[in-house]
């Protein structure tokens, strides 16, 4: 009677939200839904760092070498596959359509919904930081040291922002300003797509300069104007403010940190290690920049997910090949589902 | 006055010392041995042998290498066979050369027994092949050591086309490398293992990209040999069933200690 009710139990825990979860050695992604894999949607290409993101009904994945995949969240089939180049990980939608940024070719493409190919957009650079914003795409040069604006209807080069920085990497979009971080400097460069005015900054802590290494922007957890910035090199979380771009402190953490998310209300952060922390996740309450809880959860924990409603996260324990389901903020582990060797969970909310 | 082998000691398991290796190992009167070697080597030795640590690790010298030199020259005037043992091989970045030319400026004699280096079995055991049909066809072995050194003796440019770049000692540089390389023109997304105290029980392995250790790099502790290319997604086909490290747990769990 009882494994029944503890089986009662956990499949009661999963709620009917949906997960796709990149099953990167299988060129994969695992569907689970209700506490079980219900569907995989196969050959999506080399999936190691793949992006995946939804819009509308669809979820539109793009591989390590270039394959953009439209699957119907529906049906969980895969709808088109296109090639857009030989090696790219970053897409963002533009207005109606799909823009791709390229390392190889040096190309940014342009895209119908559809994955027909409307346009390719030759830069003479490998290209990151692809953004969106009010009809314009802009991308960071990593090879020229600039940032581009184009229109996304027309596809033209509206502006050239050239000599940004040494080797810009990856780029975040905040509040109407694009910030972009470099390979091969300290501090960001800020955009202001109102006006177009480009300056860089360092962040100040009491008016004094200070320079940290930064990872790139996919790590933070942003919370309105506080970036939670993962330390590189040390066990901490870095608390900056995005507007003043001041310096406020940092929170101690009981490993070398990789990914750092905030939970849908703000009121916690959730982090996972590198190294000898490896299969730990911390939970931190936000507003007080204090770790609460750190529990092993699993076996080199690749990657996790808050629920809408911030009451559970979802991660993949990659050794394990399972996806947990953990309750907040006591991180009990309340739902297991077996997905072979798990990386990257995405979360469907629905239509947006 | 002796003679001194100057001995690969491999990059870890037991079984992969040469059977040359064994043969000086437990006819040595004296052994010299460096940090990386795998201890348990040493119970190869006579008993009567006279042991010698001299190890290094990456930037702290136990001795410095003008004393080890010295050491070589003195027991050599005292045993028959004095054997300097190496971890891997003592011309792959092991200074064997310049001990090898100490000796001969002296009038020593002196042998070379080479070792199996662990920039190809090191990754061999994580299941990656440095070459591969249509994957790898050229490969190139650099020290990570040098990078943020004085000398800045490493054209980074030069590794921008060879398929499979192999990094011994890089870890406490590897985000500075692996800027390097994006800068020299690699792909970003190119993939990145780290294979820590490989080819021992306790080998583990990371596997990241170069953007990823450029800007957040994850924790690795030396020694670890560091491999960039496509090669490197082998790991992910080839593991599963790689029986190298379950055999050798086994013999470290009885045969070899028991």
């Amino acid at each position: 009677m009882l494994p029944i009710l503890i089986l009662l139990i956990l499949s009661f825990a999963w709620s009917t939200e949906k997960l796709y979860v990149v099953q990167r050695e299988r060129s994969s992604l695992a569907v689970v839904q209700n506490g079980k894999l219900v569907k995989t949607v196969e050959n999506l290409g080399n999936l190691n760092h793949a992006t995946l993101k939804f819009r509308g009904r669809f979820a539109y994945i793009i591989s390590r070498d270039g394959i953009l995949s439209k699957i119907d969240t529906g049906t969980d089939s895969l709808v088109k596959k296109a090639k857009v180049g030989k090696s790219g990980i970053g897409f963002t939608f533009c207005g109606a359509k799909v823009a791709v940024a390229n390392y190889e070719p040096d190309t940014v493409v342009l895209l119908s919904e559809d994955l027909d190919v409307e346009k390719e957009i030759k830069t003479a650079s490998r290209n990151v930081g692809i953004k969106s914003w009010k009809g314009l795409l802009v991308f960071s040069l990593m090879d020229r040291d600039s940032v581009w604006m184009v229109n996304c209807s027309s596809g033209k080069v509206i502006k050239r922002v050239e000599k940004v920085g040494n080797m810009p990497f990856d780029a975040l979009l905040s509040e109407g300003r694009y910030i972009v971080g470099f390979f091969k400097e300290r501090g960001v460069g800020i955009l202001d797509l109102e006006g177009f005015r480009y300056k860089k900054v360092n962040f100040k802590e009491g008016g004094r300069e200070i320079t940290f290494k930064i990872p790139h922007f996919g790590l933070w957890g942003v919370w309105k104007d506080t970036a939670y910035i993962p330390s590189v090199g040390s066990r901490e979380i870095k608390v900056v403010n995005l507007k003043s771009f001041s310096y406020l402190g940092s929170i101690k953490l009981p490993g070398l940190p990789v990914f750092v998310a905030v939970s849908p209300e703000g009121k916690y952060l959730a982090v996972n290690y590198s190294g000898d922390k490896e299969n730990y996740l911390s939970l931190v309450d936000r507003e007080r920049g204090k770790v609460i809880r750190t529990s092993e959860l699993g076996k080199r924990i690749m990657h996790f997910r808050f629920s809408p409603d911030g009451r559970f996260i979802y991660l993949s324990s990659y050794y394990e090949n399972l996806l947990k389901k953990v309750r907040v903020p006591d991180l009990s582990v309340v739902g297991k589902v077996r997905v072979a060797t798990p990386s990257g969970v995405f979360l469907y909310k629905g239509g947006n | 006055m002796g003679k001194v082998y100057l001995v690969g000691a491999g990059p870890g398991d037991v079984e992969l010392l040469t059977v040359k290796a064994v043969r000086v190992i437990t006819s040595a009167k004296v052994i010299l041995y460096d940090r990386l070697v795998n201890e348990s080597i040493l119970e190869l030795a006579p008993k009567d042998c006279k042991l010698v640590y001299v190890g290094k690790s990456d930037g702290k010298h136990t001795l410095p290498q003008e004393e080890i030199n010295a050491l070589l020259v003195k027991f050599a005037s005292l045993y028959p066979v004095v054997v300097r043992l190496k971890g891997g091989d003592p011309f792959i970045f092991g200074r064997g050369a310049e001990e090898a030319l100490y000796l001969s400026e002296r009038g020593i004699e002196f042998e070379v027994v080479p070792g199996v280096s662990s920039f190809y079995a090191v990754p061999a055991y994580a299941g990656i092949s440095i070459t591969f049909r249509k994957l790898s066809s050229s490969f190139a072995v650099v020290t990570g050591h040098e990078a943020t050194g004085k000398e800045k003796s490493i054209d980074w440019k030069a590794f921008k086309d060879i398929d499979t770049v192999v990094v011994l000692m890089g870890v406490r540089n590897r985000s500075f490398i692996c800027r390097e390389l994006i800068s020299a023109g690699r792909d970003p997304s190119e993939p990145v293992a780290f294979i820590e105290r490989g080819t021992t029980p306790s080998q583990r392995v990371i596997i990241s990209n170069l953007r990823e250790v450029a800007t957040s790099p994850p924790q690795v502790n030396p020694p670890a040999v560091m491999v960039i290319g496509k090669v490197v997604e082998l790991h992910h086909q080839l593991r599963g069933l790689l029986a190298n490290l379950r055999e050798l747990t086994q013999k470290q769990k009885g045969v070899l200690h028991g």
